[in-house]
């Protein structure tokens, strides 16, 4: 019985996911929280492709998530390097730094 | 002859593939005039390839796609003469290739973007495109720390579009039975096509957020403003347009036979979108501060004309988005060449001020801008001319009245910022603070010369493109 709810649940699980992480991906402040909610929208968007498109599929499907496991992976380092610039990897305290950054070009060329 | 028949039939296999070993190769070449130099031989031979099949008038069964991958070769071609030495005063010498390799590997995937015929390869190829994208403005936090998150919003665009195409493509499989764009397959199983019509919704957003359409296009500003300079083209322009392209080939699905009543729906919500982008993209060009940020405004705003001409349907719509978008791509280039050619220390960023005085050190560039300026606004005799022309009757044909009251508005909004540019460049000392202009703007001339020719050639006398931008939309509609 649960394998059977589970085999009809797990799509509009999937989209509830996908949902989820992109809700999670646009509106936290937190950039690894961000990038998490990304990367589980991702997983449930494969799971959707895998579930409803035939295995010739596979390939291109294996294809994207090794291009996305890359993107995640430069995001990990994106804000290991944010964190190190700007003194943490939140919206607000990069905002501040990128408020300082413009303000030191203006005075630069006016 | 039988060469010929090979590059007909295989040219754009071998422009992708090619590009990306290239690419590969570059990365890897310890001697950056080496690797130089084998960027711009790979960027002619693949601009070469691309125009072929156009010349010879043999576009075949997809002239869209060939016109698009010839339009985006042809512009990468002359960014990739001008990065040789633009990238030479950005970075040094193992990080130069590096930058060369990558953004020859982002034209392959934008080249595979414009030829792709079927769901996944075209997911498979906005995916790559938007993580090389990425990793090369990353490579600008090398000198500037506000070129980090710039690149972390082209990441996470990445990852949600990719996440959205990948469950798109999988719906529009499970709705129509078929991975294919040209909407022929999904006729045939006309009885499912709701998961299909969400499908195609999702894969829609993916291609507009990935193109920057607006709303979605406050990451392809930055990314534009914060990638290095000798990349800045293939980033914020080829990138940008090979999107909008699928955006292009997924919205003429949504108006195949088996959406029914549903197509009307998407027509509305693309000329909606087209709308925002045309007074999002007018309104932040005129508050532009960098002058590459303003570029990409620009885009977004022609994007938006596009959308619109898209939207209200008909042969002459396609056309006037075929005409918008090669306009937009030709003002782009010559803007963030003249930024590059404008800017002596680059770091991330070209500031406005970097254009003032440059009518009087580097007249030939301030011309440039000049022309692209004034082809911004849809000027007569300029390439945007009939674009905007054609858009604004698609809208009336349509009884769109506050579509063509946008496209209008948007050319009066493009006028502030030719007029602020003009104002920068002529009438302005250059301040101390700048320093003069550097030296090396020759290898800047192919790309001014290219966005100026295609912008005054094709204003002056508009038949050949038009005549190419005619079949192209029949063969997108399907008309005879």
């Amino acid at each position: 019985m649960i394998v059977a709810l589970a085999e009809r649940a797990h799509l509009p699980l999937a989209a509830l996911v996908l949902v989820a992480g992109l809700a999670l991906a646009a509106g936290s402040r937190d950039l690894m929280k961000r990038l998490l909610g990304a990367g589980a929208a991702t997983i449930a968007g494969a799971a959707q492709l895998v579930s409803l498109a035939p295995e010739a599929a596979a390939g291109a499907g294996l294809a994207a998530i090794v291009l996305l496991l890359g993107a995640g992976a430069l995001g990990v380092v994106l804000i290991v390097r944010m964190q190190e610039a700007f003194g943490g990897a939140d919206a607000a305290r990069i905002r501040k730094g990128l408020d300082e950054d413009a303000a030191a070009l203006e005075a630069e060329a006016p | 002859m039988s060469a010929l028949v090979f590059i007909d039939a295989h040219g754009g296999a071998l422009m992708v593939f090619g590009l990306m070993i290239v690419g590969a190769i570059c990365t890897v070449t310890p001697a950056p005039r080496t690797a130089a130099t084998i960027a711009v031989a790979a960027a002619i031979a693949a601009a070469a390839l691309a125009t072929l099949p156009i010349v010879r008038g043999a576009a075949g069964a997809d002239p869209l796609g060939a016109g698009a991958t010839a339009l985006l070769a042809i512009v990468a071609a002359a960014a990739f003469i001008a990065a040789g030495p633009v990238l030479a005063r950005e970075f040094d010498r193992r990080t130069r290739p590096i930058a060369l390799g990558l953004a020859l590997m982002a034209l392959a995937a934008a080249l595979a973007t414009t030829q792709a015929r079927d769901v996944l390869t075209l997911t498979v190829a906005l995916i790559a495109g938007g993580l090389l994208c990425a990793c090369l403005t990353s490579l600008a936090v090398l000198r500037a720390r506000a070129s980090a998150p710039a690149a972390f919003g082209a990441v996470l665009t990445t990852l949600c579009a990719g996440a959205l195409a990948l469950a798109g493509a999988g719906l529009l499989y499970a709705g129509l039975g078929a991975f294919d764009l040209a909407g022929e397959a999904a006729a045939a199983h006309a009885g499912a096509a709701r998961a299909g019509v969400v499908g195609a919704a999702l894969l829609l957003v993916a291609c507009a957020a990935l193109a920057g359409v607006a709303p979605a296009h406050g990451w392809a500003a930055d990314v534009a403003a914060h990638t290095p300079h000798g990349a800045a083209a293939v980033v914020a322009i080829v990138a940008r347009v090979a999107a909008f392209v699928a955006l292009i080939r997924l919205h003429t699905l949504t108006q195949a036979e088996v959406f029914g009543p549903l197509s009307l729906g998407f027509a509305y919500a693309t000329a909606g979108l087209g709308a925002i982008g045309v007074a999002a993209g007018s309104i932040q060009a005129i508050g532009a501060s960098d002058a590459r940020r303003l570029a990409a405004h620009a885009l977004t705003a022609q994007f938006g004309g596009a959308l619109i001409a898209l939207g209200a349907g008909g042969i002459d719509g396609a056309i006037a988005a075929l005409f918008v978008i090669a306009a937009g791509a030709m003002t782009a280039l010559a803007l963030i060449v003249g930024a590059a050619a404008a800017r002596p220390q680059l770091g991330a960023s070209a500031p406005m001020s970097a254009l003032d005085g440059l009518a009087r050190q580097r007249p030939f560039v301030a011309a440039g801008v000049g022309v692209a300026a004034f082809g911004l606004t849809g000027a007569p005799l300029t390439l945007a001319f009939l674009g905007k022309w054609l858009s604004v009757e698609a809208a009336l044909a349509r009884g769109w009245y506050w579509a063509a009251i946008a496209v209008v508005a948007a050319s009066f909004a493009a006028v502030f910022v030719a007029g602020q540019l003009v104002e920068r460049m002529y009438f302005r000392e250059r301040p101390a603070q700048i320093g003069p202009t550097p030296a090396g703007a020759l290898a800047l001339a192919p790309a001014l010369l290219t966005a100026v020719v295609t912008t005054l050639v094709f204003g002056w006398n508009g038949a050949a493109p038009l005549e190419a931008a005619r079949v192209a939309a029949r063969a997108m509609l399907g008309a005879p």
